[in-house]
């Protein structure tokens, strides 16, 4: 559809500046199979075909995101109203039950919901189930909290995201598996397992494979994944890098000094990769998530750096100069990647 | 994939609480290889909102050296015993280490009332939470004695399983520069046990009920004994519940 309207726009422009001359039949015959096409592209997949029509589906979107989440936390709510009047068989049977039950909800809305917005709404309660099922039954029954069900989590939302082409579980997915690997790096490093956040090294290693994946792994009519992939890898791997900046312990035998400085020559070079990553392959969101870490990085060295001693009239004098200085520097880097392509 | 989305994902579902369930019964399989009746001493009754109907109870714990304005429960031999590796200050050392989990034996001392003086009493009170105790709170019998990384090491130290109850909890260590009772220099690292494992203790039905009904009352006026079963992993479970009028 976005390749028709490109088409017609340019199409326009080529007959005003008369670069190209075609006869009213020819136009009109021209018309009517890209109205044909669209209606046809309408019927079958229930795409946009106006740019109205974008903007409610943009908004649906989020009445979709916003519903799914109230509707979660109708369930995980009611669960614990109820939950003190039930006896054990009941509970573990409602537990088990309740992702079931909605995951055969979501296979029969998938099939009547063209639009996707009733499934995805639908997946988002499926993976919420499965996380309260979990998380209740280890309280019931007392069980010492363990880092495994990040992964039975992981596997469900990846099951529900590929089975039902959902990106919001994916990153839920992808977010379970990077915490259970640090969890689990963690515990065998004889730490306790929820500690993870204190040695983030493992997130950073996952965010950067995670973000690597679609480079080897494709996805076919998933366009929309690869995007997910490298969003949660580079906010994984940054965030990871901006705990690091202020090191209260790390995998890394070395004092707290020298792990401060690679740490933070780190973070600018990976979040400077990842603007030039996604600046060279033509990945806007790369060059936005990398462009917001490395402003991040910057005004949090600078408030280190500066906050106490400088008066604040000058400190906020060169947060506006370096910021004015960011936004001209990747102006530059825009030019030149587009002098690039026309080349 | 699409064929068999629904089945993979129940199966995931089916299999993960069978394993769970598996694990729970295994763990009370032998019967119980500690139990010890408790009070709302040591046992408090965790305050939800009205949105939650669930009971639970939080275990309640004190240890000796809170009497000498002391902030640490282990040394640093016990610490590195622990695994820790408590470096020498130095310069550019690290001063900050991750907790590490532990067993933990605690003592139920019945004589505390009197080895402690009462207004000295309410100001040592120390909550698996990490708040600061409220003035009308109610005392532990609970002591900390011990820490060790292998279970059985600490129950052949202490064989009473009446009278003492291993846990599992996390210790969290720390480095002192200052003596916080007179403020001389003492550079020494000291642990604290920062939570015991499970943090709470949820009661199922028919115990919660009577319990329930206490939510409602004051803390003071909150008087209950539970008989607390502890299985092979350590997983506790809550035997009887006997609320006094």
């Amino acid at each position: 559809v976005d390749q028709i309207h490109a088409f017609r726009r340019e199409l326009d422009l080529l007959l005003l500046e008369g670069a190209l001359e075609l006869s009213a039949e020819q136009r009109a015959r021209l018309d009517s199979h890209l109205y044909r096409t669209l209606a046809e592209f309408a019927d079958r997949f229930d795409v946009d075909i106006t740019d109205t029509q974008k903007r409610f589906s943009l908004g649906m979107r989020i009445l979709s995101t916003l519903g799914g989440l109230a509707l979660c936390m109708a369930l995980v709510m009611f669960f614990y109203r109820l939950w003190g009047g039930l006896v054990t068989p009941v509970q573990v049977t409602l537990l088990i039950g309740a992702p079931i039950l909605v995951l055969i909800a979501l296979e029969t809305v998938s099939r009547r919901d063209r639009t996707r917005y009733y499934t995805a709404l639908v997946g988002l309660i499926a993976v919420a189930a499965m996380i309260l099922d979990l998380s209740v039954l280890g309280q019931m029954f007392n069980i010492a909290p363990s880092p495994e069900p990040l992964l039975v989590w992981s596997a469900f939302a990846l099951i529900v995201a590929y089975g039902y082409n959902l990106r919001l579980p994916l990153a839920a997915g992808l977010t379970c598996a990077a915490v259970w690997l640090a969890a689990r790096a963690v515990w065998l490093s004889g730490a306790h397992w929820e500690v993870f956040a204190d040695r983030p090294e493992v997130f950073l290693a996952a965010g950067t494979l995670i973000a690597l994946l679609p480079l080897v792994v494709t996805h076919g009519t998933r366009a929309d994944f690869p995007v997910v992939y490298r969003v949660v890898g580079a906010v994984l791997a940054l965030g990871a890098l901006e705990i690091l900046m202020h090191p209260s312990a790390s995998y890394i035998p070395a004092p707290d000094a020298v792990l401060r400085v690679l740490y933070q020559v780190m973070a600018f070079a990976v979040a400077g990769a990842t603007v030039w990553l996604g600046v060279r392959h033509g990945f806007r969101d790369l060059t936005n998530v990398g462009s917001a870490f490395f402003a991040l990085f910057l005004f949090d060295r600078l408030f280190s750096w500066w906050w106490d001693w400088m008066p604040k009239y000058l400190f906020f004098l060169i947060i506006g100069a370096t910021a004015i200085a960011l936004l001209v520097l990747f102006r530059k880097v825009r030019a030149q990647s587009l002098s690039g392509r026309t080349v | 994939m699409r064929r068999y989305r629904v089945l993979a994902a129940s199966i995931l579902v089916v299999v993960s609480n069978g394993l769970a369930l598996l694990g729970v019964a295994w763990n009370r399989s032998a019967g119980p290889v500690q139990t010890m009746e408790l009070t709302e001493r040591e046992l408090r009754l965790v305050s939800t909102s009205p949105d939650d109907s669930s009971v639970r109870l939080r275990l309640e714990w004190w240890y000796p050296g809170q009497l000498q304005n002391r902030t640490g429960t282990f040394n640093e031999a016990k610490l590195r015993e622990l695994g820790f590796e408590c470096p020498p200050p130095a310069p550019g050392t690290r001063r900050s280490e991750t907790s590490r989990p532990a067993f933990i034996a605690f003592e139920l001392d019945p004589s505390v009332d009197d080895k402690i003086p009462s207004e000295t009493v309410r100001t040592i009170v120390t909550s698996s939470d990490g708040r600061p105790p409220a003035p009308s709170r109610v005392r532990s019998r609970l002591v900390v004695r011990d820490a060790a990384l292998v279970y059985h090491q600490l129950r052949q130290r202490y064989p009473d399983t009446r009278r003492f109850l291993i846990a599992r909890g996390v210790i969290r260590p720390y480095f002192l520069s200052l003596d916080p009772a007179s403020d001389a220099a003492v550079n020494r690292w000291e642990g604290s046990l920062s939570q015991v494992i499970p943090r709470e203790i949820y009661v199922p039905l028919p115990h919660s009920r009577a319990l329930a009904r206490l939510k409602s009352q004051p803390e003071a006026q909150r008087h209950y004994r539970v008989v607390l079963h502890y299985g092979r992993r350590l997983e506790p479970w809550v035997g009887t519940v006997e609320v006094k009028h």
